[in-house]
């Protein structure tokens, strides 16, 4: 039983198709990992998921329930969230208040304001400054927080880790065993294979706009995956190529 | 002297009333709206409508008009505030300057071309004033000064602390990530309309109030409240108080120089306060409205 | 597309009249168009000059008037639609040229030529006002305009001269006698609207209408690959002061007497924008043909008083919110320029989506 299940969708950049009819889907308490390269449609993919790219076919089902033509506001009332890429937070505004945004959507649940505090502890102090002055680690943890505290069935993540130190992702990435366990879903777009790897419990890989490849985490080797994500025929994996140097 | 000081401020109370709407709207969406003055000019003569007509209670006639305002600005924002909104500033121009001419002309065509008034239907409230060392303050001033600080307050709260606020801030941020976190962008953009023809229905009572008014008075009243915005820091509902007085003081202080002065006394002041403003760029208050979003 | 091939194209005039389905074609392909619609024009010209011949006064008076409308429309046309400054204060300008006319004739100049020194001496004046205005942004640009008219207004009725609102007249025309007067205002009131009409194509095809181009695309890119965004913006707020200055000054010699209140009225942009906007905003031939449109509309139904004004304003709305292209774009659109031409994408120099960018290539 899946609590999101995306079939044939379709998405649109005026005449470019940059999500080419992408079907999956993630059940309770999975962690999906989306990856591919640049300009492979994975953040227009999360997006049209998210009711904020509208040029779009296709079909979106939350836990039984279609979302197709819904606006974004009704996807997280749904209980659909999406962490978008360049955290995106209302920089007039303070932590709180960007979090007391999130809440007010008025979905119950275990995550609240007070909650993200606890979870993020060194936000504690930052209450009430302004987002700007906030450092990028914490920001994220607001955007994160700010995406938990409408208490949703299904997050999507994009890009989390971008521009941030490994201890900091690795401090982002705390609460997806807890999301786990609480059943959420969740769809992490990571551009750091190694990291998609260790946290998913599935991998889709995207290429210009389809889906090439999709497995267990623990059944694709990292070769197999290199070789979807720049469309390599297979056992063709010594094509040297100066992006994998931010893969590993 | 000191009666001159005490005249302009309560004068700029009324300036600072009239534009809180104007700047309320463009803080929120970034539209001058032209037909601001008209809208106010509208909302005194509804007034006077339901006073007169149905013999209603003045004070009652406010109150039933400012939920007709915010229906009506509800109404603005979907027909023309967002649909003009996606072809750029031009369009929102060209479209409330439209508007304004139609509504001017339709009050002109509804009530004909006298002067009006609702100082008649005060009673004598509409000359009541209090002594005060000497001076006489009349009383319809000082209530429109206190209802303005009363406004403004209230606004700035609603926007500061609530829910509410918080959405429609987010909107004017950035209402493609205001969807994102459940926030219904659109409907908060109406509201925000809505509360600001309430505030245009206010400022419309405060004038007939205070004073005459015609079918196209709302052209004076449009450059006023620009003018009041625009020194009190252009977008900001707080500096609208403060524009407003210094407005209010310019033209009185104007007046007293010469018979022409009152107008170009705020002219004046207005346009020096532009340059300041565009040469060091400090009066200017931070906007709610990213410029790229 | 590239900048420069509007004007490779110097030997086709009206080229952008043509309905080219692919730009690059258009040099080769119009010539003969271009010759037509240039003969066409100067045939009308001709036949305006000569109409006095066989006409009466009244025409002329009428004529006088499509000709003010025409120097509005086109010279806010460039200001609006070209360098995408929407001003709803160019019925200052208007005045002052009236003002001014009086000034001059007063002061013992001739009265036909003070006409045209006012037109100058104002728009000598909007040079310097250009500083100031031009570095407000959009709607404060916008009422900005109409404050700055309503000071010239305040200050206009200090001059003892006018009398406040009561007014004066231009008493040096009245030593004219009447059929010469006619005669002289109306050919003045033709060879001025030609004299802009030209001016502005003139304008378009230099390198003034290069940056403009390239301006409305994008002003942030503009700037950075060397167009001289407010010297461009200056040199079209120049003219267009100038323009609304002349037309202001043939107003008054047709009318004589000059009141401030309806010199200086708001009413003249309505009337202006409902001109460029139903003609088709950021057209050459758009606001001239607006300008027809809005005198013939005023001709037949100018009789019905204010339903004719809510009728003038709720077009400009609807015109605004369901076909801002103008009739001229709209009949551009369906030959063939449509693919680019999605209406809602106006030439606010700051929308990105080049709307009207490639419109541009059928504008002049």
């Amino acid at each position: 039983m899946s609590v999101l299940e995306i079939s044939d969708l379709t998405a649109r950049h005026g005449l470019l198709t940059a999500v080419k009819g992408v079907s999956f889907s993630v059940a309770p308490g999975e962690v999906v990992a989306l990856v591919g390269a640049n300009g492979a449609g994975k953040s227009t993919l999360l997006r049209s998921i998210a009711g904020a790219h509208l040029d779009q076919g296709g079909r979106v089902t939350l836990k039984g329930e279609d979302l197709t033509g819904c606006d974004a506001h009704k996807r997280v009332q749904r209980g659909l969230a999406l962490v978008p890429e360049g955290r995106k937070l209302f920089s007039q505004m303070n932590v709180w208040e960007n979090l007391c945004l999130g809440a007010q959507v008025g979905r119950s649940g275990d995550w609240t304001p007070e909650r993200i505090f606890d979870v993020f502890d060194n936000l504690q102090k930052r209450r009430y400054s302004a987002c700007t002055h906030l450092s990028g680690g914490e920001q994220q943890a607001v955007a994160i927080g700010r995406a938990l505290v409408s208490n949703p069935d299904v997050i999507m993540l994009d890009e989390v880790s971008l521009g941030l130190s490994p201890a900091i992702v690795d401090r982002v990435y705390a609460v997806l065993p807890e999301l786990r366990a609480s059943g959420t879903g969740v769809v992490v777009v990571e551009q750091d294979l190694g990291r998609a790897l260790s946290v998913a419990d599935r991998v889709i890989c995207m290429l210009e706009g389809e889906i090439v490849l999709q497995g267990r985490a623990d059944s694709l080797s990292r070769e197999e995956i290199i070789g979807a994500y720049f469309g390599l025929p297979p056992g063709s994996e010594d094509h040297a190529n100066p992006a994998m140097g931010a893969m590993t | 002297m000191i009666d001159i000081l005490l005249q302009g401020v309560l004068l700029g109370g009324y300036y600072a009333l009239l534009a809180v709407g104007l700047a309320f709207l463009y803080s929120i969406m970034g539209i001058i709206n032209l037909a601001h003055g008209s809208f106010a000019v509208l909302a005194a003569y509804l007034v006077l409508a339901m006073a007169d007509s149905l013999g209603i209670n003045v004070w009652l006639a406010v109150l039933a008009v400012l939920p007709i305002m915010a229906v009506i600005g509800a109404l603005v924002d979907r027909l023309i505030f967002e649909p003009v909104q996606k072809g750029g500033q031009l369009l929102s121009v060209l479209a409330t300057f439209g508007l304004s001419v139609v509504i001017d002309n339709l009050i002109f065509q509804i009530w004909g071309a006298n002067t009006r008034t609702l100082a008649n239907a005060l009673g004598d409230l509409a000359w009541a004033s209090w002594e005060i060392g000497g001076l006489w303050v009349g009383k319809i001033s000082v209530y429109i000064l206190l209802t303005a600080v009363g406004l403004l307050t209230g606004l700035t709260l609603l926007i500061a602390r609530t829910p509410l606020g918080r959405a429609i801030r987010a909107t004017a941020t950035d209402p493609d990530t205001a969807g994102l976190v459940g926030v219904d962008a659109r409907r908060a953009r109406t509201i925000a309309s809505a509360l600001a023809f309430v505030a245009i229905g206010v400022a419309g009572a405060a004038l007939g109030m205070r004073t005459t008014f015609t079918p196209y008075a709302g052209v004076t009243q449009l450059l006023f409240a620009f003018q009041a915005a625009v020194i009190g820091g252009s977008t900001s509902v707080r500096g609208t108080l403060f524009g407003g007085i210094v407005l209010g003081l310019a033209q009185t202080l104007g007046a007293t120089i010469h018979t022409q002065g009152f107008l170009i006394g705020g002219h004046l002041v207005f346009f020096a306060a532009l340059f300041l403003r565009l040469q060091f760029g400090t009066l200017r208050l931070p906007k709610l409205r990213r410029a790229a979003a | 597309m590239s900048l420069s091939s509007p004007f490779s194209s110097a030997s086709t005039e009206f080229a952008h009249m043509a309905d080219t389905p692919t730009p690059a074609y258009r040099v080769r392909r119009w010539t003969p168009r271009a010759k037509i619609t240039v003969l066409l024009f100067a045939v009308a010209v001709a036949a305006l000059a000569l109409a006095p011949a066989v006409t009466g006064a009244a025409f002329m008076d009428r004529a006088v008037a499509l000709f003010v409308y025409i120097l509005l429309a086109v010279t806010w046309n460039a200001l609006a639609g070209y360098a995408g400054q929407v001003s709803v204060g160019q019925q200052g300008f208007f005045g002052l040229g009236a003002y001014v006319t009086i000034r001059l004739s007063d002061a013992g100049l001739p009265v036909f030529p003070s006409l045209v020194v006012a037109a100058l001496v104002v728009g000598a004046i909007a040079l310097p006002v250009s500083f100031v205005m031009l570095r407000l942004k959009e709607g404060e640009f916008a009422i900005g305009m109409w404050v700055l008219a309503t000071l010239f207004h305040l200050l206009v009725n200090l001059d003892p001269l006018i009398q406040g609102e009561t007014g004066v007249s231009l008493i040096a025309l009245n030593a004219v006698p009447a059929e010469t007067r006619n005669l002289v205002i109306y050919l003045m009131a033709l060879v001025s609207a030609v004299a802009v009409i030209s001016a502005m194509f003139l304008l378009l095809r230099s390198r003034i209408g290069a940056a403009l181009q390239a301006i409305r695309d994008d002003e942030a890119a503009a700037h950075s690959v060397g167009v001289n965004v407010f010297r461009t913006k200056q040199v079209i707020f120049v003219f267009a002061a100038f323009g609304a200055a002349l037309a202001g000054a043939l107003w008054l010699a047709g009318n004589v007497s000059f009141q401030p209140k309806a010199y200086f009225s708001v009413q003249w942009m309505a009337y202006t924008i409902f001109m460029v906007i139903v003609g088709g905003i950021g057209t050459f031939e758009g606001a001239i043909l607006g300008a027809i449109v809005f005198f013939l509309l005023e001709t037949f139904l100018g009789g019905y008083g204010v339903w004719y004004l809510l009728v003038l304003g709720a077009s400009a709305i609807v015109m605004a919110l369901g076909f801002p292209q103008g009739i001229w774009g709209y009949l551009k659109s369906r030959h063939g320029l449509s693919l680019v031409m999605v209406g809602r994408h106006l030439e606010a120099p700051e929308t990105k989506k080049s709307g009207k960018g490639s419109g541009w290539s059928a504008d002049g």
